[in-house]
């Protein structure tokens, strides 16, 4: 059943609507699931659009049955006849009415479309009870730059104690497993949680239960809790599975549970363990993500300070100068900063389009309104209200605005599906972006200000003024009222200021995106796949045996026919990792901040530069050598790190370095190479460093491989190799770094191509608004233009003087949007990405670009006037 | 109403319903068929019609619904007088389709 088309149903006369809805509805669906393709299905919504109002149509024609069943029948009578009258004026100017319609939908769908992302990620609630009182817990360190440290198990333990205006609070840490069974092996995302998990969310598990607060210590139980989907997808959703065994990492675990799809928050979690941390470890491990429920009435702030306080006993005992402090925020604000500033600028385009939009419907209906004075005025004096009047001429602005918005929605649901499409990975899975019933009412609300602000102006002034002149106004004869035209040249001067402002910022941010994607991310990003290896710790718990894997591995995959480098890094660029680090730097220079810059720190295998087409600038990369001997304490750094530490144009070989607080060793810088875009092409780089892999063997490792032909082909031979050496390893994030560098733009090209789609509509319907209203004019004008030309007047001199209005208000138009654009294009920020908001070169062809089409459009109505045979003109009078 | 040309749309319905009684979606299904699917008639233009068809008492509703059938579903027979009209309506179609054979071949000779 169509809830659309039960609306819709309201079109039908009521009578039928009352006797056969439900069988129309039944048909209509049987119609609807028989269409293949969106275009299919768009055609049967357009069949069944029509169908409703021919029947509401035929119904005024037969005209038998009272129209409605209202208090004053007279007043209904009226109404019904006023309908009727207003379907044949909008029947009669087919052109102007279809214009009408097209440009509201347009907007509308824009509308519509943009409101729904926004909705999805803004304001729809969390899926669980009372969102509003979850908030995300972390740490900050100030000192040290960092916004998000973690969260210290110890400290967590701590926080539970003491805190007071939480009802709970819980600490979490994502981590994928190998589960393998017959089918072979795979990997999927789990997190280890504290016992509080379900209850800070508030879910309940659908089965079994939830850990307790005594499987939750160290040395616990081994338990495990299934998402639903996993529960379906390895016991075939069978209750008997709790109480049952999995193997996770070669761990036997028992089944207690399965958990609700809303409990796999914040990512796509799809089981769950107990984290049994210890209060009493003796180091620090940052690794944890928080959340905490709030008690009814506590504010964000409050829970904030609250935290502070609780943190109190481990500035007191471990951290004297409070490098470490907790925060707490509403939840929402951690998962949405990114689309934060991006949706901003996509709902200032959609208002903007939705403005010219109108302004384009106020000029038509206002053109529509002047040339129906002489009407008005006859209807004025054979009695007519002016009420009367009003309400009929709002009926029919009505009755447009109708058609306008059901087509806008309809286009607008498209819109959603095709934006939903360009985003994919992007968006957070919690984020549903679905047309609900706000999306309605907001695009309905549009539809009723748009008729209102400008519907009744025009009407206003289609009766006021002078009666008589009216009346005896022939339609085409003198030039129209000068206070109508003035109007119209202000809308279409307005329109041209928002659409260089529009086109000017669309053309700004396709700059901006086209240097980003020209940005050189530091590595050779074609023939190269990366994927990653994770080890089970079960199978491989020492650290030797894990390096012994890893030295098998790169023969095996360099001796693949066509590979002609292999290596292994600890975190790939790109990838979403960043383990940062402090360092003690011999000869470093004085920071003027007093602030010790993080540095990142990778691992990285011989041949891993090879592979990734990391460029060396100085001295040599590691060799199979440093890896064999680990006592050589060889390190390589980037570019940033030499001028972070020693200064613009220093060499750094042979410089020494050592992790901060470490009594160990002193490592030698051997070799230098070029920065790596790590974090994604528009971030800022850090100063990063390289250690020999075998320094610190890693269970999950990311192979880059370099290949003469597409890598993506080697695949298969590559899980043959891994199936070789352990069948129960699977291989998991398999990317081209084309791929990746493409993804991680996403988000910028989603909201470039957006912005562009919108301000060439924009364009589009400025220069429709341009050419309508001078066609009207010249018109206006046949009778003037034929008296000119039998007086001896030119085709220039008519052009002229036609054009000439027209172009002076276009121009106006246009230096308005660029001033403005300048100050609009500020607000875009960051997003520029460098890219000055008065590029000479974006304003001179938003400026060009517009003048031309729009002498265009103004140039073709003149020429036909000034062609027509006066003798015509004036004797049709 | 002496008015005898059948809209072409009644005409597929009273066809339908020769055939014996059914219920509208039957009927739009059987439309579709019988025009080769040439003629899709959408809901109101269908539910409108059986009402037309119904207040010219070519067509009737059944009392009950047969067994094991919806409740919500209406049921259709045509009348006599509409079986009339489709046979009328048949003829005239007929004698339509002579006379423009007779017309072509006549053109085609000259």
């Amino acid at each position: 059943m169509s809830r659309t088309y039960r609306a819709l149903l309201r079109l039908a006369p009521r009578e039928l609507r009352e006797r056969h809805g439900a069988a129309m509805d039944e048909l209509f669906a049987e119609r609807l699931s028989a269409a293949r393709g969106p275009a299919a299905r768009m055609g049967v919504w357009a069949h069944a659009l029509t169908d409703l109002l021919q029947a509401r149509v035929a119904s005024w024609h037969t005209a038998g049955a009272p129209l409605t069943v209202q208090i004053d029948e007279r007043t209904s009578l009226m109404a019904g006849s006023d309908i009727r009258y207003a379907w044949r004026a909008l029947l009669r100017q087919k052109g102007a009415t279809t214009l009408v319609v097209c440009m509201l939908a347009l907007g509308i769908a824009g509308d519509v479309a943009v409101f729904s992302v926004v909705n999805g990620l803004f304001l729809r609630p969390f899926p669980f009870p009372h969102p509003e009182r979850l908030v995300s817990i972390n740490t900050r360190a100030p000192k040290w730059n960092l916004d998000i440290v973690g969260i210290n198990y110890p400290d967590f333990a701590i926080w539970r104690r003491d805190q007071k205006l939480f009802e709970a609070i819980t600490t979490y840490q994502e981590a994928n497993f190998n589960v393998a069974d017959a089918s072979g092996a795979t990997q999927v995302l789990g997190a280890l949680i504290t016992y509080e998990f379900p209850t800070v969310l508030g879910v309940e598990p659908v089965l079994g239960r939830s850990f307790t607060a005594a499987e939750d210590t160290p040395k616990g139980p081994l338990v495990v809790l299934l998402s639903t989907a996993l529960w379906r997808e390895r016991f075939g959703a069978d209750p008997s599975a709790v109480g049952r065994a999995i193997r996770l990492d070669g761990i036997a675990r028992t089944i207690v549970g399965v958990m609700p799809p809303e409990a796999s928050f914040p990512d796509d979690i799809k089981l769950w363990i107990p984290l049994q941390g210890d209060p009493a470890q003796s180091y620090q491990s940052y690794d944890g993500d928080g959340i905490g429920r709030l008690r009814a009435g506590v504010t964000a702030e409050q829970a904030d300070a609250d935290l502070r306080r609780a943190h109190q006993p481990v500035w007191d005992a471990a951290d004297k100068t409070h490098l470490v402090t907790p925060f707490a925020r509403a939840l929402r604000e951690t998962y949405v900063r990114n689309f934060r500033s991006a949706a901003r600028t996509i709902m200032a385009a959609v208002a903007v389009l939705l403005l010219i939009a109108c302004a384009n419907v106020a000029a038509v209906m206002l053109a529509r309104a002047v040339a129906r004075r002489r009407e008005m005025g006859i209807r004025l004096a054979l009695g007519s209200t002016r009420a009367r009047l009003l309400r009929q001429l709002l009926i029919e602005n009505v009755m447009l605005a109708l058609a306008g918005g059901v087509a806008g929605f309809m286009a607008g649901r498209w819109a959603v599906a095709a934006l939903v499409a360009l985003i994919p990975n992007q968006l957070p899975p919690w984020a549903a972006i679905t047309i609900d019933a706000r999306v309605i009412a907001f695009s309905f609300a549009t539809v009723a200000a748009t008729v209102v602000v400008f519907g009744w102006a025009p009407a206003l002034h289609a009766i006021g003024g002078d009666l008589r002149s009216a009346v005896t106004a022939t339609t085409n004869g003198t030039t129209g009222a000068p206070r109508g035209r003035r109007t119209l040249w202000a809308l279409v001067g307005g329109e041209f200021a928002l659409a260089a402002a529009m086109l000017v910022c669309a053309m700004l941010m396709l700059k901006a995106f086209d240097r980003v994607r020209h940005v050189d991310p530091g590595f050779r990003p074609d023939h190269v796949l990366a994927f990653a290896v994770p080890l089970s710790e079960g199978t491989r718990p020492k650290p030797e045996q894990q390096t012994a894997f890893w030295r098998d591995l790169l023969p095996n995959l360099r001796a693949l026919p066509g590979v002609d480098a292999a290596g292994l890094i600890s975190c790939a660029p790109l990838a979403g990792c960043h383990r940062g680090n402090f360092f003690t730097v011999e000869t470093a220079l004085p920071r003027p901040d007093g602030k010790d810059p993080v540095v990142l720190t990778r691992y990285a295998s011989a041949g891993y530069f090879e592979a990734m087409g990391i460029r060396l600038k100085r001295g040599r990369v590691f060799t199979q050598a440093d890896e064999r001997s680990a006592s050589a304490h060889a390190v390589v750094v980037d570019e940033t790190f030499v001028r972070t530490f020693w200064g613009q144009g220093a060499d750094g070989l042979g410089r020494r370095l050592k992790p901060r607080d470490s009594n160990g060793d002193w490592f030698t810088v051997v070799g230098v190479v070029g920065d790596v875009k790590h974090y994604g092409l528009e971030q800022p780089t850090r100063p990063g460093l390289y250690f020999p892999l075998d320094l610190n063997p890693q269970p999950t490792l990311t192979v880059a491989i370099h290949a003469a032909q597409d890598p993506a082909t080697l695949l298969p031979t590559i899980r043959d190799v891994l199936h070789r050496l352990d069948p129960e390893i699977p291989l998991v994030r398999v990317r081209t770094m084309d791929e990746a560098i493409r993804r991680s733009t996403a988000l910028r090209s989603a909201q470039s191509w957006m912005l562009g789609v919108f301000a060439t509509l924009a364009f589009v319907l400025a220069i429709g608004g341009a050419y309508g209203v001078a066609t009207y004019l010249v018109t206006q004008r046949t009778r003037e233009i034929g008296i000119r030309v039998a007086l001896g007047a030119c085709t220039e001199d008519v052009l002229r003087s036609v054009v000439a209005h027209g172009l002076g208000v276009v121009l106006g138009g246009v230096a308005a949007g660029l001033v403005a654009s300048v100050f609009l294009a500020g607000l875009l920020g960051d997003a520029l990405f460098g890219v000055s908001t008065h590029d000479a070169g974006v304003l001179t062809f938003v400026s060009v670009v517009l003048v031309t089409t729009a002498l265009v459009a103004n140039g073709v109505p003149a020429r036909r006037a000034a062609r027509i045979d006066p003798m015509r003109t004036l004797r049709t009078e | 109403m002496t008015d005898v040309s059948l809209k072409p749309h009644w005409f597929y319905i009273l066809l339908a319903l020769a055939d014996g009684e059914r219920h509208g979606l039957a009927i739009a299904r059987d439309v579709q068929a019988l025009s080769g699917g040439a003629v899709k008639l959408w809901p109101a233009t269908l539910y409108g019609s059986l009402d037309e068809l119904r207040a010219r008492g070519w067509i009737e509703e059944l009392p009950e619904h047969p067994e094991q059938e919806s409740e919500r579903r209406r049921y259709y027979r045509m009348t006599r007088a509409g079986s009339a009209m489709l046979t009328d309506e048949a003829e005239r179609l007929g004698r339509l389709a002579r006379l423009a054979k007779a017309r072509v071949r006549t053109a085609d000779t000259r």
